[in-house]
């Protein structure tokens, strides 16, 4: 598909409710290339699983990724999963929108959030989270 | 102040001084270029595993569903060769096929080819209507008989290819219709098993 002098790389997108982690790497996942969270550009704790940290994150991740010559990444969305939700939380849309604003070429995107086969109990006990 | 600055330029130098390696995929899938990787040395280059899609190597968009997965064995100059270690069929592929009142039945089977490498395949049967426990048994049973003899006489390359693309899960459709009528077979994910990869020779 790519031509061969194109190179290409995976953005690792880990999108909980409470932060969200990029990370990009080579096609093999071994070589991390460049990496950012919430906590790097915002200042509060809770808004570090915001659209807007996640846009801002990825804007800055596409521009040190482009400075290392990766011109396109294929995504993988992951949630926290497990015993946890399954579905990835709110920066993980503005992550790749922003990513692709930011000339980043976007090829395949995919979830993969561990799902267990049976796993454990969800926590929150019988009656369920009480507030 | 100066000190952060030292490290943020060897940084810079550490990534500079690493060289991109081209991976090609192995011969039964026509030496087809996956992707590179980077890497200051070219021992790290080994063993790492490249993923990719069906349908990027083959340059055939139906089949972009099918994930591959190859391992680097060899590093030749700037070049890496790799050899095929899984294939797996994408969640949201699975997702689609799955459905209510129908039964999916999963056959997981140790197999061992003609020249001697172990696969475990898993094979997903999904049937018209909710199949009996018997039917099922029955099932995976003539799954599991027709794998292996189709393994034994199959060497590992032709085996991995005819899995991959979809003739082996044709053959068992036919196989099986007859106990239980089938609406799809498919391999849904195979792994190579770590234990064969010295191929031993071929009786």
């Amino acid at each position: 598909m790519a031509a061969e002098n194109e190179k290409w790389g995976i953005a690792h997108i880990f999108a909980s409710f409470n932060n969200t982690i990029i990370t990009v790497t080579d096609l093999s996942g071994a070589e991390t290339v460049t990496k950012s969270s919430g906590g790097m550009v915002v200042k509060q704790a809770r808004n570090e699983s915001s659209p807007y940290a996640a846009m801002q994150m990825a804007t800055n991740v596409a521009h040190n990724a482009r400075d290392k010559g990766i011109v396109g990444v294929h995504v993988k969305v992951r949630a926290p999963g497990r015993g946890k939700q399954r579905s990835p939380g709110p920066g993980a849309q503005a992550a790749i929108r922003a990513l692709a604003r930011a000339g980043m070429r976007i090829g395949r995107i995919e979830d993969v959030t561990p799902v267990p086969h049976d796993g454990i109990r969800t926590k929150g006990g019988k009656r369920g989270r009480r507030v | 102040m100066a000190v952060r600055r030292k490290q943020m330029k060897r940084r810079v130098e550490g990534w500079k001084a690493k060289s991109w390696y081209n991976v090609y995929a192995p011969d039964s899938f026509d030496r087809a270029y996956i992707g590179n990787t980077i890497s200051g040395d070219p021992e790290t280059v080994r063993g790492r595993v490249i993923q990719t899609t069906l349908g990027e190597i083959t340059n055939d968009y139906g089949k972009q569903h099918i994930k591959m997965r190859f391992k680097v064995q060899d590093v030749a100059g700037d070049a890496g060769y790799t050899e095929f270690v899984g294939h797996e069929i994408t969640k949201d592929y699975m997702r689609g096929l799955v459905k209510r009142r129908s039964s999916r039945i999963d056959t997981l089977i140790l197999l061992t080819t003609k020249d001697g490498r172990k696969v475990r395949p898993t094979v997903t049967t999904l049937t018209i209507n909710r199949a009996d426990v018997s039917q099922a048994h029955a099932i995976r049973a003539a799954i599991a008989e027709f794998m292996k003899k189709k393994a034994a006489e199959t060497e590992f390359e032709t085996f991995v290819k005819e899995m991959v693309i979809g003739d082996i899960a044709r053959d068992i459709f036919k196989e099986i219709k007859i106990i239980y009528p089938v609406r799809r077979v498919e391999i849904i994910k195979s792994k190579v098993e770590e234990g064969a990869r010295t191929p031993r020779v071929a009786a």
